[in-house]
């Protein structure tokens, strides 16, 4: 009989802190099976709680307690198997599991703190419901304001010496607790100690979301800088690429210009005359990097089936540092043949304005919208993986800010626009 | 009503492009009316400040539309001035004719449509901007248009028209309220000014069309800039 008590303790402990750790791992990316896996890891964790339980049998004159905490704490070990299911580290799950337990903990102290008032205190089952009936009552809230926020910052991702330092110092007010409790065996001791353990856990809590954040922002930085890396080196490749084609077209007019001299076949000439028009660059804007990057963006255009049309005054922007510029235009393009990749014909165009009213730049890109018009004043993203698209805005809203502009987007009688206002120099605005 | 003259002088692309503004009006309901120029010589000639968008191709046979256009900027700084061109990469030299867009033939509708949407809002925010104000000399009715900024010192707002002043006694966040959102932006304590006459923009001032430098101050800065470019684009809220 006494061994089903145990089992009547164990398998729901278990059960509370896996559904509390599932919750918390949700915003973390599953590994292969996880569906078949997270079965076998209940599965196993509930059978796991029958040897657990049979260790009530074993005697252990004077260390009740250190074999009391032992004992829970192996009824939970199976919960280490997530490892299995999730890609996160065994240290951030140490720490997603403590915070777990301190969750499933908090309300069968409060459980019992209720219990201990009521005449049916020593009523095994009775306990047991309304430490359920405070579990169920406590996940719901804390689910909705709390690990549902909080899975979004991976609250999981502290850093090793924060989760050690956790773990030590939640090991030693455990055993600091059983051993109080067992000691004193007063009932206000036990709400003083319960208090105490609702403090430590809240400060956890804060301190798990307040890193989570600072660790998010951080992230952020790293692909927003990986992402300037790599449109960097795109362009400094599609420079040395311009180049070599404007070689090669210079070298094809020589040829060219032999050849007539020669009096070599009018066909040979005409061919190598077109292919001089196809390499040289159809850009003239005045600003070398503006060609390169107007040339490789109707490349990709035409090669999507989209037109793109540019108007340019006179506006060197050599001021601004070429992979800023690519940088800026680079994302704009990318977001419009994104958009038009789902619509077809004519309304496939892209069209590019660069502008000089009085000491301003204005670069303005447009294309085809048929959205709705207000939803997009300050959106951020319009594709799946919104994260990335978000960094592409970013970037352009750094660039802009760096020059002391303003960047704007904005749709308007069927057409997106994405504009950037940049101050002119002094010394380019005479 | 907006008024449209096209400079064209190929008939058949005249056709294609009215017929798309004829399309456009129907679909949004906007009356327009259009002019047809074969000559843009002809077109300057006449040129009475009576069109509210002009087309102007870029290829003519007697006066390329860019110079045509600059002389046309000589005498008309506010119309709006689209290119129609054949070159799909068109690059200026210069920035004297102050086009507000370009098409590029053959017209593609889409791209026709939206550009109108845009100018003809603009164009409608533009129009009948007046307001009245007491002065010590009875009832004076200013052209917001005129207006380059405005300054306040010591309860007294001192409207900076081109050529004159107008003063009155009033606060400047009254007067604020008074002046359409668009136009009119606060870059600091004691100035309002019109974003159309803002020329640069240093750290803590604006130099302005007619070289006037009014202070602005960090915090407003932001908001002037959007309104610029909000204007400049054509696209003001």
């Amino acid at each position: 009989m006494i061994f089903f008590y145990e089992l009547a303790v164990y398998i729901p402990y278990f059960l509370e802190c896996f559904l509390l750790a599932y919750l918390m791992l949700h915003g973390y990316e599953k590994k292969a099976h996880y569906r078949r896996n997270l079965i076998l890891l209940l599965i196993f964790g509930v059978l796991w709680q029958l040897p657990v339980s049979a260790l009530i049998f074993i005697d252990t004159p004077g260390f009740e307690v250190l074999f009391g905490v032992v004992k829970f704490l192996l009824s939970l070990a199976p919960l280490y198997f997530f490892v299995a299911l999730y890609r996160t580290r065994v240290l951030s799950l140490s720490y997603i599991l403590i915070l777990a337990i301190l969750f499933q903990r908090w309300s069968s102290v409060f459980a019992g703190i209720v219990a201990g008032f009521t005449p049916l205190e020593e009523e095994f089952f009775f306990v047991r419901a309304i430490s359920w009936l405070s579990y169920v009552l406590m996940v719901i809230p804390v689910w909705y304001f709390y690990i549902r926020r909080a899975t979004e910052d991976s609250v999981g991702e502290q850093d090793g010496i924060t989760i050690l330092l956790f773990v030590l110092l939640f090991s030693l007010f455990e055993i600091v607790q059983v051993i109080a409790r067992e000691a004193l065996k007063s009932r206000v001791w036990e709400l003083v100690l319960s208090i105490s353990e609702l403090v430590f856990f809240i400060f956890m809590l804060y301190q798990s979301v307040r890193v989570a954040r600072r660790n998010r922002e951080r992230a952020e930085t790293m692909v927003s800088d990986a992402l300037l890396k790599k449109e960097r080196q795109q362009f400094e490749q599609l420079k040395q690429n311009m180049e070599s084609m404007k070689a090669q077209a210079h070298d094809i007019k020589y040829i060219l210009r032999a050849v007539k001299e020669g009096g070599a076949d009018a066909a040979l000439s005409a061919k190598l005359a077109g292919m001089a028009t196809v390499y040289e660059a159809s850009f003239n804007t005045g600003d070398a990097a503006l060609d390169v990057i107007l040339s490789d963006a109707e490349k990709n255009f035409r090669a999507k089936g989209i037109r793109f049309e540019c108007l340019t005054e006179s506006c060197s922007l050599a001021f601004m540092e070429n992979y800023d510029l690519y940088s800026l235009l680079g994302n704009a393009f990318d977001n419009a043949a994104e958009y038009l990749s789902g619509v077809d014909g004519q309304k496939r165009y892209v069209s590019f304005t660069l502008k000089r009213r009085g000491g301003f730049a204005l670069l303005e890109i447009c294309n085809y919208y048929e959205g709705r018009e207000d939803v997009c004043v300050g959106m951020k993203t319009s594709k799946p993986d919104g994260a990335m698209h978000g960094y592409g805005v970013k970037n352009m809203n750094r660039v802009t800010e760096k020059y002391g502009g303003e960047f704007s987007v904005r749709a308007e009688g069927g057409a997106f626009y994405v504009t950037a206002l940049i101050p002119l120099p002094r010394e380019n605005t005479k | 009503m907006i008024s449209i003259a096209i400079i064209e002088d190929s008939r058949e692309d005249y056709e294609f492009l009215a017929d798309c503004i004829k399309k456009y009006s129907k679909s949004s309901g906007e009356l327009v009316t259009v002019r047809h120029y074969e000559s843009a010589l002809k077109f300057l000639d006449e040129y009475k400040f009576n069109y509210d968008i002009i087309f102007m191709d870029i290829e003519l046979p007697d006066i390329n539309g860019v110079l045509a256009s600059e002389k046309l900027r000589a005498k008309d700084n506010d119309v709006a001035l689209v290119f129609v061109t054949n070159l799909a990469h068109l690059a200026i030299k210069g920035y004297a004719v102050s086009a507000a867009d370009f098409i590029v033939k053959p017209v593609n509708y889409y791209k026709l449509s939206a550009l109108l949407a845009k100018l003809i809002k603009n164009i409608k925010l533009d129009r009948d901007d007046y307001i009245t104000i007491s002065t010590v000399g009875g009832m004076e009715r200013i052209s917001l248009g005129a207006v380059v900024y405005i300054e306040a010192e010591a309860h007294r707002i001192t409207f900076h028209l081109g050529d004159r002043e107008v003063t009155y006694s009033g606060t400047l966040t009254a007067c604020e309220k008074l002046l359409p959102q668009q136009n009119f932006v606060r870059c600091y304590q004691s100035f309002i000014v019109n974003i159309k006459y803002v020329e640069s923009c240093g750290n803590t001032e604006l130099t302005l069309s007619d070289g006037t430098v009014i202070p602005v101050s960090r915090i407003r800065k932001k908001q002037v800039l959007q309104k610029i470019s909000a204007h400049f684009m054509g696209a003001d809220k």
